[in-house]
């Protein structure tokens, strides 16, 4: 009887059970990677599919000339689920710039990465329509190929993305007439201290050193020779910050690499990658002269409302960037994390010690590779 | 009159699986529901265990390790979408590290708790009666270790009487005086302590514990009562088991925060949890009816 009874039992639970594992959590997840087939179409299923889980999938596709690309399709932003051309072709064109042309509607917004077959230079790309209007910028992930990442809006179906101009990333103040005719007389003697390097408006607020690449062991920090032209650390109990004088600089925080990387993305994560890889766009702030990179950060994200947390580190006598819109350092593999750099360079050296100049670009980026992906490979000895 | 507790007059194996299970969902769910059925259920047990003496070892002892617990994490972690407010030094107190604080408190609370009623139900006769065959090293010396500090302690007050009867009172004399006393007893009773292994220890292989064929007297039966509840306690932990792995049961902490939409499967799940945290009570209530029926019949 209570054998007949605890039989009876068990194939219930074992039925519950079943049912219960038929239905999965309804958060998003990563549903890997699927191959473009020959003719482009990618069936209703697969995008119902994703649709109905949540889930996030790179679509891969290689066009006629051999370049491949990828699509990260986010399952709600489909709208509605059709047989889709997936597939596009790619131009190349010359001074690092090339055409997309989808052959299909595509009806939702979501992320193409083209990996161009070739080295470029540029720091960031612009993508513009037909009529050379620009439409939103891309990133690049450098080396060879490199990916450029950018957004596809419904309803455009060319796109033509242009590396923006190189711009000589060494700024010699020095050499700027409006920071000449500003030295002080009084400061030439302080100035005359630092032979190793030159100096803009040295003792004041947001003047720094610029390196002649003379110095040849590491700082007391363990920061290595800056190299030639680029900007000397400042300790922050030497920072000096003038409240009065009013500086401008562009800063932007980005993390498209992570679409190259989804599957080491820490699964949790998917829910607040941002759809089109960029955290904060570009944008103009105004801070005080003397302000170092992290005090800019800090206020640009508490303005924002974007989520940072740092940690002093009295090692690099700096803060640590940890995360940024609760992306964390190592969320995406053991080599990610958050870098920095200012006119296209990535300073050797902590976020608290890089005093901002007026009308610098400061770019946040996220990286996969130890910085190689970003076009930071220092970090990694190269 | 000391409640007799009906739980630990079952077969050292059920409570055993009991303990295993209740602790190991306890260190390993950070649900909130089944964090608070767990620390809940333990608290009312414990302090139908040992009374007073619990209450005071809950507010006194895990409370403000709880408190503790709770305020450190948001000061330390600051992940999570949904900032409160920023410390000085400029990284945010989230919500989620504040209930995930909360969330983990309750664990370390609950477990704490259901460590006590541990060692009141798991005597040590009953430890070496499970694992004295498998693994008579160890568990020789696992019940010698978790009996230490009760007995060291019983044996500094014996010690100190000792010494206060020959005059050498720690409460008596000059601080100099009383720290020697002190530090008199602590020697003694830590000589004690050293010896007293190697005498167990060799005691226990001159009666040749741990050779093969060696029979041990004990007086445990796996009767019938202890098959029902066994039975009961298997099928709450399947449902439990199946809810959790089902995803029914589920909660995430960050970076933001998501739990489970309650069904009723994830409903059936902490009622099989309810149940089976609390079938030590349920089994002594019962005994309780029981004995009272009989009394009256009489």
């Amino acid at each position: 009887m209570i054998k007949r009874a605890f039989i009876i039992l068990l194939s219930l639970l074992m039925a519950v059970m079943a049912v219960g594992c038929s239905t999965a959590a309804n958060d998003t997840v990563f549903s890997g990677k699927v191959e473009i087939p020959e003719n482009g179409i990618v069936s209703k299923s697969t995008f119902s599919k994703i649709k109905n889980d949540n889930s996030v999938l790179t679509l891969t596709g290689t066009d006629k000339n051999g370049i491949k690309y990828e699509w990260t399709v986010f399952g709600s932003d489909i709208s509605d689920a059709k047989d889709t051309d997936m597939s596009v072709i790619v131009e190349l064109y010359e001074n690092e710039s090339f055409k997309v042309t989808l052959n299909g509607d595509v009806d939702f917004n979501t992320v193409l990465s083209v990996y161009v077959p070739e080295s470029w230079e540029a720091l960031t790309a612009t993508v513009f329509d037909v009529n050379y209007n620009s439409l939103c910028g891309a990133s690049i992930t450098t080396g060879t190929p490199s990916i450029i990442n950018f957004s596809i809006k419904q309803g455009i179906k060319e796109y033509i993305v242009k590396g923006d101009e190189h711009k000589e990333a060494v700024v010699d103040y020095n050499n700027n007439p409006e920071n000449q005719g500003d030295i002080d007389p009084q400061n030439t003697n302080e100035q005359d201290e630092y032979l190793s390097g030159s100096t803009t408006k040295l003792g004041e607020a947001g003047s720094v050193k610029i390196s002649d690449g003379t110095r040849n062991e590491q700082d007391k920090y363990q920061t290595d020779p800056v190299p030639s032209g680029k900007q000397e650390p400042v300790n922050p109990e030497d920072q000096k910050v003038d409240e009065s004088k009013k500086w401008h600089c562009t800063f932007s925080i980005e993390c498209s690499t992570i679409f190259n990387n989804l599957g080491d993305l820490s699964s949790e994560k998917l829910d607040i990658l941002p759809k089109d890889g960029v955290i904060l766009k570009a944008v103009t702030v105004e801070f005080s002269a003397g302000e170092s990179v992290f005090d800019v950060l800090q206020r640009v994200c508490r303005e924002n409302n974007i989520h940072l947390e740092a940690s002093w580190t009295p090692a690099y006598d700096s803060a640590y960037i940890e995360g940024i819109g609760n992306l964390y350092e190592f969320d995406c593999g053991q080599l990610s994390g958050w870098m920095f750099r200012v006119n296209g360079w990535y300073p050797n050296y902590g976020c608290s010690r890089y005093i901002l100049q007026d009308g610098d670009v400061c770019e946040w980026r996220y990286t996969c590779d130890l910085g190689r992906d970003v076009g930071g490979g220092w970090i990694a000895g190269e | 009159m000391k409640k007799r507790d009906t739980f630990s007059t079952l077969h050292p194996s059920v409570e055993m699986l009991y303990f295993v299970w209740v602790l190991f969902i306890t260190m390993f769910m950070m649900h909130p529901i089944v964090l608070a059925t767990s620390l809940i259920s333990a608290m009312v047990y414990a302090i139908y265990l040992k009374g007073a003496k619990a209450v005071k070892l809950q507010l006194f002892g895990v409370l403000p390790l709880m408190i503790i617990t709770a305020v450190m994490n948001p000061l330390f972690n600051h992940a999570g979408v949904t900032t409160l407010f920023y410390l000085s030094n400029g990284n945010p107190i989230t919500l989620e590290a504040v209930l995930y604080g909360v969330a983990a408190s309750g664990m370390f609370g609950s477990v704490i708790v259901w460590f006590s009623c541990y060692n009141h139900i798991m005597t040590s006769d009953k430890f070496i009666y499970l694992f004295g065959r498998i693994i008579p090293a160890l568990s020789l010396l696992l019940s010698m270790a978790l009996r230490f500090v009760p007995k060291f302690s019983h044996q500094i007050k014996e010690v100190s009487k000792a010494q206060e009867s020959i005059g050498r009172s720690v409460k008596d004399g000059n601080i100099m005086k009383r720290l020697i006393a002190g530090v008199r007893v602590l020697s003694i009773t830590i000589t004690w302590a050293l010896e007293n292994a190697v005498v167990t220890a060799d005691s226990m292989k001159s009666r040749g514990y741990g050779l093969k064929g060696r029979t041990a007297y004990s007086l445990y039966k796996f009767d019938k009562r202890d098959k029902m509840v066994l039975l009961i306690f298997v099928i709450a932990a399947l449902i439990f088991a199946a809810s959790i792995i089902s995803g029914k049961i589920y909660v995430r902490y960050y970076p933001s925060i998501r739990m489970n939409a309650e069904g009723a499967l994830s409903i059936l799940g902490y009622l099989a949890f309810l149940l089976f945290c609390n079938l030590p009570m349920i089994l002594n209530i019962m005994e309780d009816i029981t004995w009272r029926r009989l009394e009256s019949k009489i």
